[in-house]
């Protein structure tokens, strides 16, 4: 049968070994309420067994904190903790309820300040546009002119043709837009000669 | 009010919990059948 040797590490960190009944009273006076004990053949095999376990729970809890176990729990632990807080009494919650958390708005006639025209109608043309002087009369502002005749504008010929310009061999009085009167009777487009 | 106490007992890297003794040979006796697998 192998013999078990024990051993712990005391306040002064230092290895201690466990043989007999007074060491093992000893090591149940020292603790609190765990006692770690490493079982060895020897007290170098128990020093790396130590080590490799320190060197084990260190990369453990390292794990545990960056897949956020350890967090997880600890924010557990302060939810749970928040139940410890004394209660408000009825004054202190009145009181805490009052706090504004927002100035109220102040109610103001905005419809006055809104970025629109009146609603008159403007009947006079002095008052419409940029011409807010009264500068220029009625009759001279924007397209509305008086002197224009119909037949002197550009879309407006007064020249009677017989038939269309398109139409073949047909004999016209007049083609064309120039305004002219014309004087054969031929279509330019067919290039046959009448006259 | 006295605290429960407990031992934590490693062998080869494996951790054991096991009851506090009340003597140095019953410790011997529990780890024992803690670790009967590793000690055959």
């Amino acid at each position: 049968m192998i013999p078990l040797k024990f051993y712990y590490i005391d306040e002064e960190q230092e290895l201690i070994s466990i043989n007999c009944q007074s060491d093992f009273i000893e090591a149940v006076e020292f603790c609190d309420s765990i006692l770690k004990l490493t079982v060895a053949a020897n007290v170098q095999m128990a020093r790396n067994q130590m080590v490799r376990n320190i060197d084990d729970n260190t990369s453990l809890a390292e794990s545990l904190n960056q897949s956020g176990f350890i967090s997880q729990r600890s924010s557990y632990r302060m939810r749970s903790a928040t139940s410890d807080f004394e209660d408000l009494t009825k004054e202190q919650e009145c009181s805490t309820a009052r706090v504004p958390f927002h100035k109220p708005l102040e109610t103001k006639p905005v419809v006055h300040e809104m970025a629109v025209g009146s609603d008159n109608v403007h009947m006079k043309a002095v008052d419409m546009g940029t011409d807010v002087r009264n500068l220029i009369p009625k009759i001279d502002i924007a397209t509305v002119t008086q002197n224009v005749v119909l037949r002197d504008t550009n879309t407006n010929t007064c020249q009677e043709y017989a038939a269309a310009s398109s139409q073949v061999e047909i004999p016209t009085n007049d083609v064309g837009c120039d305004g002219l009167p014309s004087v054969n009777f031929a279509n330019q487009a067919n290039g046959t000669m009448i006259n | 009010m006295q605290t429960k106490k407990i031992i934590k007992v490693c062998f080869q890297g494996e951790t054991k919990r096991l009851r506090m003794a009340d003597s140095y040979e019953a410790l011997t006796k529990q780890s024992r059948e803690a670790f009967a697998p590793l000690l055959d």
